[in-house]
Parts: C-alpha cells; sequence; structure tokens
C-alpha cells in the first residue's frame, strides 16, 4: 500500500501525515536532521520533501519549527491511551506537540501546543467534564466496571524522554461511567477501581502534564 | 474590617458586606475594587515570568431581583460563563456546603489572550436576596498548587450580621 502524501498547512504548521511518515519525521527531529539507513527510510523522506515538511536539505519546514524543537527536546512524553485511540504528547520546558490519530483512517495529525493547554487538550479528547458523585464505596474490581460497559476508559501515562530513566514514571487509569468517574490503581488480586470525580482527575491531569521542573513531586497521581 | 492571623490563614470579617473568610497569610487584601467586596492576591515570587498569574481570590455580591429564585439564578450565571470567558470548559459542577451553608461549585477553564490558560474555581453561596460568589483563579499548571489552599478560603466563608 502506498503512503498518502503528508499535508502540511504552512500558516498553522498542522501537520496531517501517516504513522511511516510520522516515524521518520520523528528520528529526524530526534537526530537533529542527521538521515539514517533504513528501510523505507528514503521514500518515507521523498513523501515529506514533496509535502514541503522537508527541504532538499532535510531542514524542517519554519511552520515546523516549534513542534520539532518540542519533540527534540522533550524531557517528557505521555501516552494518551483510549478503547479505539491513542494520542502522543511531547512536553519541553514550556513547550508541547501533540500527535493525534484521526478517526478511520492512518493518518495522525501533528501540532504544536503550550504546555498551558495541555490538560485542557487531554480532557478534550478523553470528554472530562461534570459527572454525578459516586457515592464513597470500597475498591472494586476493574474487570466489574468494564463490564458495565462504561462510556470511556482511558489511561494517561508520563515516560520520561532523557537517557538512563527506564519506566513510566506515572500514570492515571479512569473509567467513566454514567454514574461518575472511577480511577484505577494495582491491587493485589488485579486493578481497582475507586471512585473519583472530574476535579481529582483534572489536577491529577495537570501534575502529569506539567513541565518537570515543577513536577518532580508527581510519584504519585491519584 | 477586621483581621487577624492563625496557622489555618487570616481570617477577614467584611461586616459591611455580611460575610467572614479565611484568606491565605500574607496575601494582601484590597476592599475597595470596583464591583468586588474583596480581592486578595498573591504577592508574584520573584523572578517570575510577565505572563505568570498570580493566583487570586475574589468575592463579590450578587442581588436576586424581583424574587428571582436561586436556581435560576445559578442557571443564568453558569450560563453567562461561557459568554465572559474565552473557550470556556467547565470541568465540575458540584452541590456541596461550606460548614451549613448550601453552596454550588463550579470549576472551569478558559484562555486568556495574555496568560494562557486559566483555571477558575467558584462557588456560589445564596443568602437572602443575595448570592455571594467566591471565585479563586490560577494559571492552569499552576492550579494543582493552589486548589487546596483555595477550597480552605471557601471551607472558612461565614455569612456574618451586616
Amino acid at each position: 500500500m502506498t503512503d498518502s502524501l503528508p499535508q502540511l498547512n504552512a500558516d498553522t504548521g498542522l501537520l496531517s501525515l501517516s504513522d511511516a511518515a510520522f516515524g521518520v519525521l520523528e528520528r529526524l527531529a530526534g537526530r537533529g536532521g542527521k538521515l539514517v539507513d533504513a528501510p523505507g527510510l528514503r521514500d518515507q523522506v521523498t513523501l515529506l520533501r514533496a509535502a514541503a515538511v522537508l527541504d532538499s536539505d532535510d531542514t524542517f519546514h519554519p511552520s515546523l519549527t516549534s513542534t520539532i524543537a518540542a519533540i527534540r527536546n522533550a524531557d517528557t512524553e505521555l501516552v494518551l491511551t483510549e478503547t479505539e485511540r491513542v494520542a502522543r504528547i511531547w512536553v519541553a520546558a514550556d513547550h508541547g506537540a501533540l500527535l493525534l490519530p484521526v478517526d478511520d483512517s492512518n493518518v495522525s495529525q501533528l501540532t504544536y501546543l503550550p504546555a498551558w493547554v495541555l490538560p485542557e487538550t487531554v480532557s478534550r479528547i478523553v470528554g472530562l467534564g461534570p459527572r454525578p458523585r459516586l457515592p464513597a464505596t470500597e475498591p472494586v474490581p476493574l474487570v466489574t466496571l468494564l463490564a458495565g460497559y462504561p462510556r470511556c476508559h482511558w489511561t494517561l501515562t508520563r515516560f520520561p524522554t532523557g537517557p538512563g530513566e527506564p519506566g513510566p514514571v506515572a500514570s492515571l487509569e479512569v473509567v467513566d461511567t454514567a454514574a461518575g468517574l472511577w480511577v484505577v490503581k494495582p491491587g493485589d488480586d488485579g486493578p481497582m477501581a475507586s471512585p473519583s470525580d472530574p476535579t481529582a482527575v483534572w489536577r491529577a491531569i495537570i501534575r502529569l502534564v506539567r513541565p518537570s521542573d515543577t513536577a518532580a513531586q508527581t510519584s504519585q497521581v491519584t | 474590617m477586621t483581621s487577624g492571623s492563625d496557622a489555618s490563614g487570616t481570617a477577614y470579617r467584611h461586616d459591611d458586606a455580611g460575610f467572614a473568610v479565611s484568606l491565605p497569610t500574607g496575601w494582601p487584601v484590597d476592599d475597595e475594587v470596583d464591583g468586588c467586596a474583596l480581592v486578595c492576591v498573591e504577592p508574584p515570587p520573584a523572578g517570575t515570568h510577565p505572563a505568570y498569574l498570580p493566583p487570586s481570590i475574589v468575592v463579590t455580591i450578587d442581588a436576586l431581583h424581583d424574587d428571582e429564585p436561586f436556581d435560576r439564578w445559578l442557571s443564568r450565571f453558569r450560563v453567562s460563563l461561557a459568554e465572559i470567558y474565552n473557550k470556556l470548559r467547565l470541568v465540575d459542577l458540584e452541590d456541596t456546603a461550606l460548614g451549613d451553608l448550601p453552596a454550588y461549585r463550579t470549576l472551569s477553564h478558559y484562555l486568556h489572550g495574555v496568560v494562557g490558560g486559566v483555571c477558575t474555581e467558584q462557588w456560589c453561596i445564596p443568602a437572602p436576596g443575595l448570592v455571594y460568589v467566591i471565585t479563586c483563579a490560577a494559571g492552569t499548571l499552576q492550579y494543582d498548587d493552589f486548589a487546596d489552599t483555595f477550597q480552605d478560603v471557601a471551607a472558612g466563608f461565614r455569612l456574618t450580621t451586616r
């Protein structure tokens, strides 16, 4: 199958591209623009050049400067997992970049976002908003909640991107039901869900996405 | 107006407006701002970015005209937020209580042209013929640092004799 041509809005820096093309772009960004040999790399570079994402010297289009800087200099990467969608977010100081799949396609959209807009962006993607308050109750097995067909089940995981820092630092897993929000934590007999509320989830999202210089205390987000 | 400090903050009593509240110690209070009963803003730490939004606490008082039911006022108030603020997102609505006073809390987020994202947390407290509104605001990425302080401020709100 032939990959579609990436599409760049040169005014806004919004870039639509395939997963394969993004893989190449990410490598170029991470390697400071130096090409490496890899299967299919040259074909993707050709497509990126044809779309003016790269010029003949493999320099990124000026409208992508902030986006690429956020990816290249990120000290945090976040992965948002839903039932059918995954978004990736890079945070470098006050700057962020978001890669969000377009529904029903193999195309994603890459855009620059200031860090302060990231909590709202995550909330918009997962539909966070006012919910009924759940009564206080003992944690229940996650499988029990999922059997009740929740409206949404998502996880936001924060990964360090610096060298030598293994594994996720923290994550927030939420089950959104008609009765209210639940936050999931590991339990002795598998994941357990406890009642939560939109304010607590909003605060946890902020702690996960904010720049690392203010997030040193983020070891437990719920 | 009277005030005094203790471990939980500075007690502040506004006799003319008929309320008392506990404010963060060291945050200056201005009770002469047009349209506001009280404005209290954290002194910005040294070296903060020009676009840093210092966290703030504002108390306003709205009259219930023509015997308007509080529920209708509250609906109008919440609808008006989307008209006042740019790209407002409602995060949470909560019917709660501050001591023995019913209170109706709204947590929202909007985009400010200069400082960027702002979290606004508001408690509406009905009283005979009046509604007291406590509005607390902070930059999006700072909100989590001040959310407990804002909750303490609201929890300390009391009606007094005018």
